[in-house]
């Protein structure tokens, strides 16, 4: 009776559902499937509440986002309810939904909101790094580059590193890979993926292997590849990646390497496994390289967070000739996202690594789609809708104790795109001048 | 009325009379039970842990039946929490130390050498500090060639590291009630030892209401102690 009357005192928990997302099975991710504008809300404010993982780093009164703006959402549900035409319109709903979410400082995080109550469900993609971004001070000639970027790929086929390689084979600074080329290309434009590696000569008989990739796909194409037993066939991921690994122990072994260049520019990232087969082809096998530390939240509450791990990555040995001494350049820029700037931080923390280009992105946490590994995460129906939203369950903070989630990765050698440096990249795309990779090449032969 | 005030000043009388201060120390081992709604995280389990007492106690007997106790004691108020559900390597102790400040009311009955007491009362405590030991899922990323390892969820990585407090989210002063039972045997005119257990039942949550939605956490701890105190 005692222990009942005193059991009575204690406050009770709410109610909370689980908000979330299972690949595959796009038809049953929500539990509450929302029939109203507050319905809506509501699965995206809780589902933010319980599955966001950055509220660490927020300073951000989400309960008075509840408090204060709920009220919209439920006059909008009023207004519809008294005049089945007096729609929401898409700037009224866009504009509403920018305005809650765009202080979050996650630059993974999207959401896609279909005003789905109005005549024509639209959907709106809202992302508060897109918005950050806009913000820079060189947005316009970062845009101007990613947009020359994105037709080369989606028009011509091709991109304009390669462009930018054919360049530097005509004026004879490149060291044939093969008799018949002077570079290689690896691509899967299905999927917008492209790398490109070559060997740059540079002053004193040496030579620099300069691998540049748009996203981190290999490990899916080698996934692939070992399915199928393709391993190392001629035109594949695993060859193409031998052969960087190849070239940069031919050059080291025989004392003519100046250094590495790893190009991550208008990189959007990818899978985690990439890592050991580029940056981590020219490290000590056998060691990790730790760059920092994560933590999972590890309850319903906003600020539930697990204890913190080091994070970081295992250096294989694929034979490959160890780059110690020589210089390793990264070179990246405001579209270097994700693994990308992992690539570009991990360079950092190396001795013998020096990162010239733009600030990166800012979108250093990190994602998995496997809702129950942390109750945290992504949620809601892609498919379908009425929202979705794309974010991630681990929130990695860098060793030196910096910030780049939402400030990205500063470079040292800070190159940031402006007009003069767009326009020689990409101006006459027969004729290019990368200022970056110029800076690089300046930086190897200086060493 | 000259009746009851007469009476009253011949009831305080006796109490003065029967007035006696006892300082002693108690040491002990207690179990913290962690209560808390997982709700739909299904897979994580909370577990009772084992932990130290000590500390000091001061009593002031009224009569003889009936005393005023005060103690000042550290108290850990450990739990374990692991994941059941998949081969997840999240298994946490977590370690808990407060400081406690229990005020009681303790009757006592009994003969004259050994007697049984009842305390009853409240406490407020202050969480002075924590720390996680353990093992949780490694964050090295692996090659996806590398199918042991590449599936990350299954490899454990130590863990033992101090509790970062957080000012938003703990609650580091708890208040609750406190009650036990006990047996106290003068061995003189001065000293006594007492054997005792209590429990310790905490009315506030480890977290504070930082959220509009509520997920409370309790602390009950149940302390078995020795004690010996002298009686002045």
């Amino acid at each position: 009776m005692t222990a009942m009357a005193l059991s009575s005192c204690r406050q009770e928990a709410d109610d909370l559902e689980s908000q979330m997302f299972i690949e595959g099975y796009e038809t049953s991710l929500l539990n509450c499937r929302p029939t109203t504008y507050t319905e809506q809300f509501d699965v995206l404010w809780n589902g933010l509440n319980q599955n966001y993982v950055a509220w660490m780093i927020e300073d951000y009164d989400w309960d008075e986002v509840y408090r204060t703006k709920r009220s919209v959402p439920m006059s909008w549900d009023a207004r519809l309810e008294a005049n089945p035409d007096d729609a929401v319109s898409d700037d009224e709903f866009k504009e509403f939904y920018e305005e809650i979410l765009k202080p979050l400082h996650d630059h993974h995080f999207m959401t896609c909101l279909w005003n789905f109550r109005a005549k024509q469900n639209t959907l709106h993609y809202i992302s508060p790094s897109d918005i950050r971004i806009k913000q820079r001070d060189n947005y316009d000639d970062m845009l101007r580059l990613g947009r020359m970027h994105d037709q080369c790929l989606g028009n011509y086929g091709t991109s304009i590193w390669t462009f930018g390689l054919e360049t530097l084979n005509r004026r004879g600074q490149l060291a044939p890979i093969t008799e018949d080329a002077p570079y290689l290309v690896f691509e899967d434009l299905d999927n917008w993926f492209m790398a490109e590696l070559a060997v740059i000569k540079v002053a004193g008989d040496k030579y620099v292997p300069y691998l540049h990739w748009n996203r981190c796909n290999f490990s899916e194409h080698l996934q692939e590849e070992k399915k199928n037993d393709r391993l190392y066939a001629e035109g594949t991921a695993s060859k193409f990646l031998q052969t960087y690994g190849d070239l940069v122990k031919k050059y080291g072994e025989a004392g003519q390497l100046g250094g590495v260049i790893l190009d991550v520019r208008i990189n959007a990232g990818g899978d985690t496994g990439d890592y050991a087969h580029l940056l981590g082809r020219l490290l000590e096998p056998g060691t990790r390289l730790i760059v920092g530390n994560t933590v999972k939240k590890n309850g319903v509450g906003r600020l539930d967070y697990g204890p913190s791990t080091p994070f970081g990555f295992y250096i294989y040995d694929y034979n490959q000739y160890v780059v110690s001494k020589e210089p390793i350049v990264v070179l990246c820029d405001g579209y270097t996202m994700s693994m990308g700037e992992l690539t570009t931080y991990s360079a950092k923390l190396l001795p013998n690594g020096h990162v010239i280009g733009d600030r990166t992105y800012g979108a250093f946490n990190g994602l998995d789609m496997q809702y129950d590994r942390t109750y945290s995460g992504s949620f809601g129906d892609s498919e379908n809708g009425p929202l979705f939203v794309y974010t991630p369950s681990y929130l990695t903070t860098p060793i030196d104790g910096t910030m780049i989630e939402s400030v990205g990765v500063m470079p040292d050698e800070y190159i940031p795109y402006d007009e003069k440096i767009v326009d020689a990249m990409i101006g006459d795309i027969d004729n290019i001048t990368d200022a970056h990779i110029e800076a690089a090449i300046k930086y190897i032969q200086g060493k | 009325m000259k009746k009851i005030i007469f009476s009253l000043m011949l009831l305080a009388s006796q109490i003065c009379a029967a007035q006696t201060w006892k300082m002693g120390v108690t040491v002990g081992g207690d179990i913290n039970d962690y209560s808390i709604d997982t709700q739909y995280q299904y897979d994580w389990r909370y577990h009772d842990a084992k932990g130290l007492t000590m500390g000091v106690m001061g009593q002031y007997q009224l009569n003889e039946w009936f005393a005023l106790r005060a103690d000042i004691n550290y108290t850990q108020k450990n739990y374990r929490q692991n994941r059941t559900g998949k081969a997840f390597c999240e298994n946490y102790k977590h370690h808990n130390s407060y400081v406690q400040l229990p005020l009681m009311a303790s009757f006592s009955f009994g003969g004259e050498r050994l007697r049984g007491f009842l305390n009853l009362g409240a406490y407020g405590a202050y969480w002075a500090g924590g720390s996680i030991t353990g093992t949780t899922t490694e964050e090295i990323m692996y090659d996806i060639l590398d199918e042991e390892k590449y599936d990350m969820s299954n490899i454990p990585a130590p863990v033992d590291q101090s509790y970062p407090f957080n000012s938003v989210r703990d609650n580091r002063i708890e208040f609750g009630t406190v009650g036990g039972v006990g047996m106290e045997y003068s061995i003189n005119d001065h000293w006594a030892v007492q054997g005792e257990i209590r429990m310790y039942y905490a009315l506030t949550s480890t977290t504070k209401d930082y959220m509009i939605v509520r997920n409370p956490r309790f602390n009950t701890t149940t302390a078995i102690q020795l004690g010996c105190a002298y009686c002045f």
